[in-house]
């Protein structure tokens, strides 16, 4: 089994695997390509465009009734919330297994 | 009669008496409230902006909590607003271009707060209030934490009943009527906020030029200003050209609250802050 690099609060269910981009704000929404998992400290609507392209949502802040927890909901997406440290943890473009039914994020 | 830097964009006064009436709220100065929302453990607060802006009152938190459809009326009223309110800044900006340099600048000063303190106060005014789910004292909290009680904290349950999946049925009906009625009340509740943030992501983006609206408008008013700060860097005070590197290669969303600021004004020539605070004072005073 890979190891576990970080544990968080599920807010919507799946599994995904992808590659992390770390955004600082939402002005960097361009760094995200489909399918990419994105790593912020938290979402607001300003991200969305990112969200659009996201395969999975983990964020450092945040709760099931967060931004980002109601967005990943809606777009059946994974997503992984109150990681505390996750853009501090997980590196760019690091290939990650996004669990958010087990509240994990593993390395792959 | 000589136009003022706003009347000469058409921002005149029917205009600025227009936005007012239909309940646009401008602040001046732009100074860090005391009085933000924090919980009790002091963790709620999670932003910077969160301290520009007078939060919601205890009355209207006692109303909103007993009656999120409120909340999500006034949201949606000033969502609606506020969107119209950049729109309208956004093609505003565009009017500045026939200005001379110095006014020009004035001017998207001027417009950078009005989309600034526009946005403090929708922002930070309400959509914060939609993270606090942890907190019980706000409308969130309180209706999140008995749904929390009930299904005795479990993230997965939890999951399945805001997905109102068939799970959500089978575990609503393995309770007993009284805990069946308190659920659906809640879960009821909790969808209206919830359907709260998904319109206004909904509001915010333009689907048709797949543009946030936001950005829209002030990324180029930031650029124009960084633009003619590097051109014109004696729009700053001499003791502060030292700051123009730090301005002009600054991240947009921490110094526009820097120069908009009253000390960041104080950075820029006499005249530039005395025409900008005079036009404000005009907007707010109507």
């Amino acid at each position: 089994m890979s190891k576990v690099l970080l544990k968080g609060t599920p807010a919507s269910l799946g599994t995904v695997k992808g590659k992390v981009k770390i955004l600082r704000d939402p002005s960097e929404s361009h760094k995200v390509k489909k399918g990419d998992i994105l790593v912020v400290e938290m979402t607001d609507p300003l991200y969305m465009t990112a969200i659009m392209k996201a395969g999975g949502i983990i964020t450092n802040i945040g709760g099931m009734l967060s931004h980002a927890a109601i967005v990943s909901r809606e777009l059946k997406i994974p997503c992984l919330v109150g990681t505390e440290n996750a853009t501090e943890i997980l590196t760019e473009d690091q290939l990650i297994v996004l669990d958010a039914t087990r509240g994990e994020i593993r390395d792959e | 009669m000589n136009k003022t830097i706003l009347q000469k964009i058409e921002i005149t006064d029917t205009v600025v008496h227009s936005w007012l009436k239909k309940g646009v709220k401008i602040s001046y100065p732009m100074l860090q409230n005391k009085k933000y929302y924090r919980s009790e453990d002091g963790f709620a607060f999670v932003e910077n902006g969160d301290k520009y802006v007078i939060p919601l009152s205890k009355k209207e938190i006692d109303a909103y909590t007993k009656s999120p459809l409120i909340f999500k009326n006034n949201f949606f009223r000033n969502l609606r607003l506020y969107v119209k309110f950049i729109d309208w800044l956004h093609f505003t900006r565009l009017k500045t271009e026939s200005l001379e340099p110095k006014e020009k600048f004035v001017s998207l000063l001027l417009i950078l707060y009005l989309f600034q303190r526009g946005m403090d106060y929708h922002y930070y005014h309400f959509d914060r209030y939609l993270v606090y789910q942890n907190y019980p004292d706000t409308p969130v909290g309180f209706w999140w934490q008995r749904l929390k009680k009930l299904c005795k904290n479990e993230t997965v349950k939890m999951l399945h009943l805001l997905a109102d999946d068939i799970e959500s049925k089978k575990i609503i009906q393995s309770l007993d009527k009284k805990e069946q009625r308190e659920i659906n009340k809640i879960l009821i509740n909790i969808k209206i906020f919830e359907a709260a943030q998904q319109m206004e992501i909904k509001m915010v983006t333009d689907f048709a030029s797949k543009e946030n609206r936001l950005f829209r408008t002030a990324i180029p008013i930031w650029n124009n200003l960084m633009d003619l700060l590097k051109k014109y860097p004696n729009l700053l005070k001499s003791e502060f050209q030292n700051k123009l590197p730090e301005i002009t290669e600054g991240h947009p969303l921490i110094m526009t609250r820097v120069i908009l600021s009253p000390n960041g004004l104080n950075y820029f020539q006499p005249h530039i802050s005395k025409i900008f605070e005079d036009e404000i004072k005009r907007w707010i005073k109507r």
